[in-house]
């Protein structure tokens, strides 16, 4: 979509945990590439939906800001390749795992090596 | 007071040898204070008759049954007030308080008789008595009342040590989430950027333009 001025372009949200996702498991969100900002600061938005059971992983909805709530927001800078300048989008496989302790990792590895990233929030409502 | 002591003696065939026992008894002469030695002696603080108003305003009777469950109320009512007042029989009488004492009793009359409102006089009455055969279906009554009471707290525990036992199986099995998880992830530079001008980290592409982004890596 090219950019208008003054059109807010929808939100596209990928889903990374199912509802109902068994916590200590993990899964792989294979069938997608993706592509990671590194070097650059950069926004984590997580989205959340009670009532949506049947998504699976890697599924993109449309417009999240209508059918989803925002639950969190993670600014971070995270470090680029060390052969690649700032700002630089890079393949990435996100590996998604639910913690006995009720936390959401988000593992990030790159295509191309062994480097990999990690984004962690609080995903238990208790 | 005259004391007669009689002799006893008898002749034990197996061990050979007399037994000699005294047996001791007092006899008053006053036939009205007289009392033998064996009868057993009233302590003075036991109110065995006791005289009572006959005014209204004397507390309900309560039945052993009723002052027995007492303490099963009061034990049962710690964990389980919600299943009670769920089944609560409409019909049978209102509990006893928990942690109220159970009013004492006059004792020797073999009815259950409350001793609060005593008037203080020593006539022998028995207000508020009721005929025997009320007396004992009301108890009947009371205690079908108190059975059936207990047999709904017994399957009450049962259901909340169930339910117990259920949360502990539950609990014991792997939590799942509750919500499902999304995370921002754009797919053109036009959507790259949130109404706050900052970038979304994750970028959805197609495999053409990964190639090419990551052609010098």
């Amino acid at each position: 979509m090219p950019a208008v001025p003054g059109f807010k372009p929808p939100i596209q949200a990928l889903c990374v945990v199912p509802q109902g996702m068994q916590e200590g498991s993990e899964l792989l969100i294979e069938g997608r590439d993706l592509g990671l900002l590194t070097g650059h600061p950069a926004e984590f938005r997580f989205y959340s939906s009670a009532v949506r059971s049947g998504d699976h992983p890697g599924q993109i909805l449309a417009d999240a800001a209508r059918e989803l709530e925002e639950t969190s927001l993670l600014e971070i800078n995270l470090p680029p390749l060390p052969d690649l300048p700032a700002g630089q989008v890079v393949p990435v496989q996100i590996n998604s795992v639910v913690t006995e302790l009720g936390t959401l990792e988000l593992w990030m590895k790159h295509m191309n090596s062994d480097r990999r990233w990690k984004v962690e929030f609080q995903v238990r409502t208790e | 007071m005259d004391t007669i002591r009689f002799a006893a003696s008898a002749f034990s065939a197996r061990i050979g040898v007399w037994l000699t026992s005294a047996i001791s008894c007092s006899i008053r002469r006053s036939p009205a204070r007289a009392s033998f030695a064996w009868t057993v002696q009233t302590p003075p603080g036991w109110p065995v008759f006791q005289a009572f108003s006959s005014d209204s305003t004397s507390p309900p009777r309560t039945s052993p049954t009723l002052a027995r469950t007492a303490a099963v109320t009061h034990a049962g009512e710690v964990g389980m007030r919600p299943v009670q007042e769920l089944f609560r029989d409409e019909r049978a009488p209102a509990p006893v308080a928990p942690r109220q004492k159970p009013p004492r009793r006059a004792r020797g009359t073999g009815i259950d008789v409350l001793d609060r409102g005593v008037a203080g006089e020593s006539a022998l009455a028995f207000p508020q008595l009721e005929p025997t055969g009320r007396l004992v279906a009301s108890r009947a009554v009371a205690r079908s009342a108190a059975c059936r009471r207990i047999v709904i707290r017994a399957a009450a525990a049962a259901v909340i040590s169930g339910a117990i036992l259920d949360n502990r199986f539950y609990s014991e099995r792997p939590l799942r989430t509750d919500r499902g998880f999304f995370l921002w992830a754009n797919s053109s530079d036009a959507e790259r950027y949130s109404d706050q001008g900052r970038s979304s980290a994750l970028v959805l592409h197609c495999p053409g333009e990964l190639d090419a982004s990551c052609a010098g890596i």
